[in-house]
């Protein structure tokens, strides 16, 4: 299958263009956040910025959409927006939305109901925005796509997930197109986990979102050709490939945040361009600007290979 | 892409109607309906539910432990070793509570004091459905949890479909759970969806739906003979408001006319349907239209919904094994709750237990965001 388009938020702004400059800069500090008034404790974090989801055009059926929902309708309609395809009315397109932990801020506001007001004074707003695949459902009216749309949570493995689905879908022709990428959020009871579960001089905690317009291989790509999980194995080092460096050193740590490196992976490869900071070079690849580069990995920690990206 | 035939080779449910597929056709035999108050948890909201009695839990987490009933029920019927090496095995399970971070307690303490019980997280990162089934049965196959809300069960059927047809597994267990939880139940209480009286699906004075809990369990195979097949699943998003349904039902008639089209069949060859049917003014006026204009007025329709309450992310899970029995035993259910027609819908549910004769079912799912499902199940011709 092929990447046609791409939309990506992060702690580095909006777009694949702002996402590309950013990778030509280099890591950037993350903001020091007070998750708790009552112990006082600070972490450091890659937060979205509010000003970077203020988009009246583009979220005008999302006026009660919370930060979550957001995220993911702005980088879907980017990707989209990207590819620069027009899809005719008969064209079907698919909706995969990959989150590892939900948009639990808005859980967590609809406990805050619960405990404040009692169990039957609740908001029905917020219930509703809780469930995971609110973020999908925006998707389809923001963009009014009628196709199938599905919400997969899975941790780590949410956008390989995701991927793998979205490439089924387009191979039984189920559709045409599939909009899939992944969505997660920050919140100060995230930011309390983080602080306890992370080793945070190494991981800093991050959230964003990042979608991918994908058709099947046959149309020419506009980035380039992704394959995923099962079907990348048994392919050939031709010794010009380079691996995704495992680590996050601009958008922080995102359970589902392989998709970001996915992005970045397809710039590289669109651009002819490796972006040092962000990649581990193999011996025979050192150039900055390399036309050789025709291939990159990227592995989970028992290096197995979770997508590979390749351009003709 | 070579249209596969998907057989099913084994099943598993747990509901308020029974605690396995034994007790289940006896309860809808009789027509027997098992709700009451809430038990599980303290609760000011006063609510009948359909909970699983008399169950003593295999875990802590009770969504997993209802899910872990009906995996075995369906591993114990399958003719197989579920866990050969040589075979790769997928399992995907949808789910609305267990993939929330809504531990009340947890929340509390870490609002209170800044800091909270970590041990709870511990639980709730080792829970995901899907792996710890993989974990537990040693299976070497990918796996997924879907969360697509009320129509989760059916949606990760659909995915295990997808999954055997591209040939990414050769077997797959799929389904979905949901326990009966005290958020959902303040949030369904909270858009005025609930009703003071058992549900009533399609019925005329309907007064909105009942929570239940509960798991369903499909295991599916590729080009296996058996007597049940998946024939074909089909879904569709609505594209128009997060809560409500599309008016004109257009996600589910996207949803029946993908599965038809893909089962390679007609209209007229579905003998019977097992609807949503959660007994809310919106989905039943939207559903009854769409299965009477797809189907016309007089096909045999019901909801189950009577019988196990609403079980959320298990629900499409749940009426699919509930499709698949009838179809193997040859009746279907009387549409417990239903008493009186409703004109402004397009169907009236039976009132009784039925025979069933024909070859084809389907069973339909509409959720949360607009998502439809719709499931064709086979039996062999004989």
């Amino acid at each position: 299958m092929n990447i046609q388009g791409i939309g990506t938020i992060s702690t580095l702004g909006r777009g694949s263009e702002s996402f590309t400059k950013a990778l030509h800069q280099g890591p950037v500090e993350p903001k020091i956040v007070e998750y708790s008034p009552v112990t006082k404790k600070t972490i450091p974090v890659f937060s979205v910025d509010d000003k970077v989801l203020k988009d009246k055009e583009a979220l005008k059926s999302c006026r009660r959409a919370d930060r979550f929902c957001k995220m993911a309708v702005l980088a879907a309609g980017d990707a989209l927006k990207d590819s620069g395809i027009e899809i005719a009315e008969d064209e079907k397109i698919g909706v995969i939305v990959s989150t590892a932990f939900g948009p639990h801020q808005t859980t967590f506001n609809f406990l805050d109901n619960i405990l404040d007001y009692g169990e039957a004074n609740v908001s029905p707003t917020i219930f509703s925005h809780s469930v995971h695949n609110a973020a999908a459902s925006y998707i389809a009216s923001a963009l009014n796509i009628q196709g199938p749309a599905s919400t997969l949570t899975d941790f780590c493995f949410s956008f390989s997930n995701a991927l793998q689905l979205a490439d089924a879908w387009i191979n039984q022709g189920r559709c045409k197109y599939v909009l899939a990428g992944t969505v997660d959020e920050l919140s100060p009871a995230m930011e309390y986990i983080c602080d306890q579960k992370l080793n945070i001089s190494e991981l800093v905690p991050g959230e964003g979102s990042t979608f991918f317009l994908l058709s099947a291989g046959k149309r020419k790509a506009k980035y380039c050709d992704i394959e995923c999980n099962q079907s990348s194995k048994g392919k050939e080092d031709d010794g010009k490939n380079i691996s995704s460096f495992n680590n996050c050193p601009a958008w922080g740590w995102i359970a589902s945040g392989s998709s970001f490196y996915c992005a970045s992976a397809a710039l590289m490869l669109k651009n002819k361009h490796i972006y040092q900071n962000f990649i581990e070079l193999k011996k025979d690849v050192s150039a900055e600007h390399s036309d050789n580069i025709k291939n990159i990995r990227f592995f989970d920690k028992t290096k197995k290979i979770v997508f590979n990206l390749t351009i003709s | 892409m070579k249209n596969h035939q998907i057989a099913i080779s084994a099943m598993g449910c747990i509901s308020a109607a029974g605690r396995n597929i034994t007790e289940t056709l006896q309860a809808f035999d009789k027509g027997c309906v098992n709700v009451g108050k809430v038990t599980l948890f303290e609760t000011t909201l006063n609510k009948p539910v359909f909970e699983v009695r008399d169950y003593q839990p295999k875990c802590k987490n009770r969504t997993l432990s209802l899910l872990l009933s009906a995996v075995e029920e369906a591993i114990k019927g399958y003719d197989g070793d579920i866990s050969d090496k040589n075979k790769r095995v997928g399992v995907c399970f949808g789910t609305t509570v267990a993939s929330q971070l809504n531990n009340i307690e947890f929340y509390k303490e870490f609002r209170e004091t800044g800091q909270a019980d970590i041990t709870v997280i511990d639980e709730y990162l080792n829970g995901n459905l899907a792996e710890v089934i993989a974990k537990k049965y040693k299976l070497k196959g990918p796996r997924s949890v879907v969360v697509n809300a009320c129509s989760s069960g059916v949606d990760a059927i659909g995915v295990a479909v997808s999954w055997l047809k591209n040939d990414i597994c050769d077997i797959a267990i799929a389904g979905g759970a949901d326990e009966l939880n005290k958020i959902p139940l303040c949030g369904f209480n909270s858009l005025g969806i609930m009703s003071d009286m058992p549900c009533a699906p399609f019925d005329k004075d309907r007064k909105g739906l009942s929570l239940g809990e509960g798991a369903g369990v499909l295991i599916l195979e590729r080009e296996k003979a058996a007597n049940l097949y998946v024939s074909a699943y089909g879904s569709g998003s609505d594209a128009y408001h997060l809560t409500a349904p599309h008016p004109d039902g257009a996600g589910l008639k996207s949803a029946i006319k993908e599965a038809i089209g893909e089962a390679g069949i007609e209209l007229r060859d579905i003998d019977f349907i097992n609807a949503h049917g959660t007994a809310t003014l919106d989905n039943d006026k939207v559903e009854g239209k769409v299965i009477g204009e797809f189907f016309g007025p007089d096909i045999k329709a019901f909801s189950t919904k009577g019988y196990t309450g609403h079980t959320l992310g298990a629900a499409g899970a749940i009426e699919a094994v509930f499709t698949a029995l009838a179809l193997r035993e040859g009746w279907i259910p009387k549409s417990a709750g239903f008493q009186n027609e409703d004109k402004e819908i397009g169907i009236s549910p039976l009132k009784k237990k039925t025979e069933v004769k024909g070859q084809y079912a389907l069973s339909t799912s509409l959720a949360f965001g607009g998502n439809n499902a719709a499931l064709v199940i086979k039996k062999r011709e004989e």
